[in-house]
């Protein structure tokens, strides 16, 4: 009995210290992740994500990205 | 042109103001708010900054965020596509935060601002920069060079984690970078966990711990092997790609490592926080060391390659290593070196205000550009000074001559005392270069054990660093120019040392502490190393003149000067963070200003105490 009060008062205790923005996003997040991320990752795995990630070791070659870019005004506008 | 440079939310949040090209104020708010590595919207540090420079925000001509929100969010959520199903934890606490600053960041901007005073929203223009950019930018134009390589290091922006950059007059090229999840920072993070240190937070031990490592021992040469067949490739141009296999950072918050392989690889437990240090871990604290030095030297000679420059300017938390650049140094691969004294993430924000003021506004190079990069941050008048007195009604001594004080003060280092110096302007960035610092005489065999475990309560073995008088310099030092803000290691000169033990490369590590090696015994690290500053009376009066007294009396230009706080707090800040670092230390003196404070006529909360111990009592 003395157990199932206090597990009854320790879900409470969670249930209003938690912000409901936060669950509401969370529930958002996981519904996104499963939906729509996960399958693309399937989907693309193979090619933009390994490009990206360089996942391959490439002995005598370079792990540098050409830039060759000028920063101008341009470059602090968009966030 | 008055432009507001912000930098924060991951780690150690800051501001920073420059007025037509020249910054006029700059700190961390972690200074403000005494939560070390503090990384909430730096409200207070704009505080300061707005305040400091006479200005209002709509005054500002723009207000600039060191990174960008939306392509760190981009960044994420492609490794989080590529990785899944991993990393849905991590996912599921960074989503919603990241989106929602992607999407509103400006309005996180301006709601922060209205907590400090009312604006003119319509006027206001946000604009953000590239974290390497932002990096970039802060040491190239306070350098003075109007040509120079910039090589920036460190953990991660959006998606670049290093780049080598061309700046010329007034405009940045970025020629390569590195990008997530290959980081030289992070590697060096990551061993700082195995090591039993905060991430974040350890990487000064881990340096620190280096020297105690055995060169060319078998078990250092075998880490350095195991980490380039299983962790690590460097390639010859200093980029490196990092074996996902082994870490976790691309899919979980926290932690970097996969421990049980590292464990595994290195046939040793990782070591708990606070657990005993052993020759082992010493010697993977070399091997990491070393690996850095050799990407960081190749990256350096890519550079150098790459924009035929005699200069090169260094920033990112990894240019904060004083071992690697020393090295870089040496090798005279460039006639100037200048690294910006704030290189981590809160030196951004003074980046982000200069690289909108040159490229953004297009304003041509400044000619006296970079008269001032360290002493940045709020001063206190004698008012100030004066309400702590009463608050505490603490006895004092208080010099109307600065050249009294100096003297008087030497007097009490040469005596073997540790002084508490509070002075000025506070500095911006992680170093203490005179006006927040706690002072010691650098000759004495037992001050750096007294220091460590009796004033700032840290680890025994961490080295303290001098500062010496320019001319002196190398009379101690093989250094041949000057080193202002403590970012450059060295040898000490063969004629400091003393003669070893026969077999002092074979000493339990721990003991090696113990051994009488130099007539500068407490600046002097166990491999003979010293991480020096410069003073010259430009770069600080005061303190200049506090050297020169002391040498007056002992023959020696140089003092110990270590950052003044205790660990795990943030650098003092105001007088009364001043007053409470000494109650709570068994620091003898304390000088704020022209005042001299000592512990005998100390009080807590006007409880007249006649020494240290009584003190802590009262604390307790």
């Amino acid at each position: 009995m003395a157990s199932k009060s206090l597990t009854s008062k320790t879900l409470s205790k969670f249930i209003n210290n938690m912000k409901l923005i936060n669950a509401i996003l969370s529930i958002v997040s996981a519904v996104y992740y499963v939906l729509i991320l996960l399958p693309s990752s399937l989907l693309t795995r193979g090619s933009e994500g390994r490009k990206l990630f360089q996942f391959e070791k490439k002995p005598g070659g370079t792990y540098f990205h050409e830039r060759n870019h000028e920063y101008g005004k341009s470059d602090f506008e968009q966030g | 042109m008055n432009i507001l440079g912000i930098s924060g939310l991951y780690h150690d949040s800051a501001a920073a103001i420059t007025i037509d090209g020249q910054v006029a104020a700059a700190a961390q708010e972690e200074r403000f708010t005494r939560i070390k590595h503090d990384e909430k919207f730096p409200v207070n540090a704009i505080k300061y900054c707005l305040q400091e420079s006479g200005l209002s925000i709509d005054d500002l001509d723009a207000v600039v965020y060191y990174e960008k929100p939306g392509l760190r969010h981009d960044r994420y959520m492609e490794s989080f596509r590529y990785y899944a199903p991993k990393g849905f934890k991590a996912f599921i606490a960074h989503f919603p935060i990241l989106t929602k600053w992607k999407y509103f960041f400006k309005n996180k901007i301006k709601k922060h601002l209205r907590e400090i005073q009312s604006y003119d929203e319509s006027k206001l223009r946000i604009l953000y920069t590239e974290h390497h950019l932002s990096h970039a930018a802060g040491t190239y134009y306070p350098s003075g060079f109007d040509d120079a390589a910039i090589l920036t290091i460190d953990g991660v922006g959006e998606y670049a984690s290093a780049s080598i950059c061309h700046g010329q007059g007034n405009k940045i090229k970025i020629l390569k970078e590195l990008r997530w999840p290959h980081s030289l920072g992070i590697l060096y993070s990551a061993f700082t966990q195995f090591l039993g240190f905060k991430i974040n937070n350890g990487e000064y031990k881990v340096m620190g711990l280096a020297p105690y490592g055995i060169v060319n021992s078998e078990e250092v040469n075998r880490f350095v092997k195991i980490a380039k067949e299983y962790l690590i490739d460097i390639a010859e141009d200093g980029s490196i790609w990092l074996n996902q296999d082994y870490f976790q950072y691309a899919t979980a918050s926290g932690g970097k490592i996969q421990v049980k392989k590292w464990e595994e690889i290195f046939e040793m437990p990782m070591r708990k926080q606070d657990s005993s240090l052993e020759q082992v871990h010493c010697n993977l604290a070399l091997a990491i060391q070393l690996i850095t030095e050799e990407s960081v030297l190749k990256m350096a000679a890519e550079a150098k390659r790459l924009t035929g420059s005699k200069n090169i300017c260094l920033s990112g938390g990894v240019a904060l290593n004083c071992v690697a650049n020393g090295k870089l140094m040496k090798t005279k691969m460039f006639d100037h070196l200048f690294i910006q004294p704030a290189s981590g993430d809160a030196g951004g924000s003074l980046g982000a205000a200069y690289a909108t003021h040159y490229i953004y506004f297009d304003q041509k190079l400044a000619a006296d550009r970079g008269r001032e990069h360290v002493y940045l941050g709020p001063q206190f008048q004698e008012k100030d000074v004066q309400a702590v007195i009463d608050k505490h009604e603490f006895g004092y001594s208080e010099y109307k001559d600065d050249k009294q004080l100096c003297e008087s003060v030497a007097k009490l280092i040469a005596d073997d005392n540790v002084i508490g110096w509070f002075q000025g302007r506070m500095e911006f960035g992680p170093r203490a270069l005179g006006n927040r610092s706690i002072l010691g005489n650098a000759t004495s065999l037992d001050m750096q054990r007294k220091i460590n475990l009796k004033i700032k309560f840290r680890e025994g073995f961490r080295p303290f660093a001098p500062s010496v008088l320019f001319e002196d310099n190398q009379k101690f030092f093989n250094i041949d120019r000057p080193s202002p803000y403590m970012l450059l290691v060295t040898d000490v000169q063969q004629s400091m040392m003393r003669p070893l033990p026969k077999d002092y490369d074979q000493m339990q590590w721990r003991a090696k502490l113990d051994v009488n090696r130099s007539e500068i015994q407490a600046v002097t690290h166990v491999n003979f190393s010293a991480r020096v500053q410069t003073v010259t009376p430009e770069s600080n009066a005061k303190y200049y003149q506090l050297i020169k007294s002391f040498r007056d009396i002992t023959g020696y230009g140089l003092l110990i000067n270590t950052s003044f706080n205790v660990r795990g707090e943030p650098i003092v800040c105001t007088p009364e963070d001043a007053y409470n670092c000494f109650l709570q230390t068994n620091m003898d003196y304390l000088v704020i200003n022209n005042f001299l404070f000592s512990k005998t006529k100390a009080s807590v909360n006007g409880v007249k105490i006649a020494d240290f111990k009584d003190a802590v009592q009262i604390h307790k």
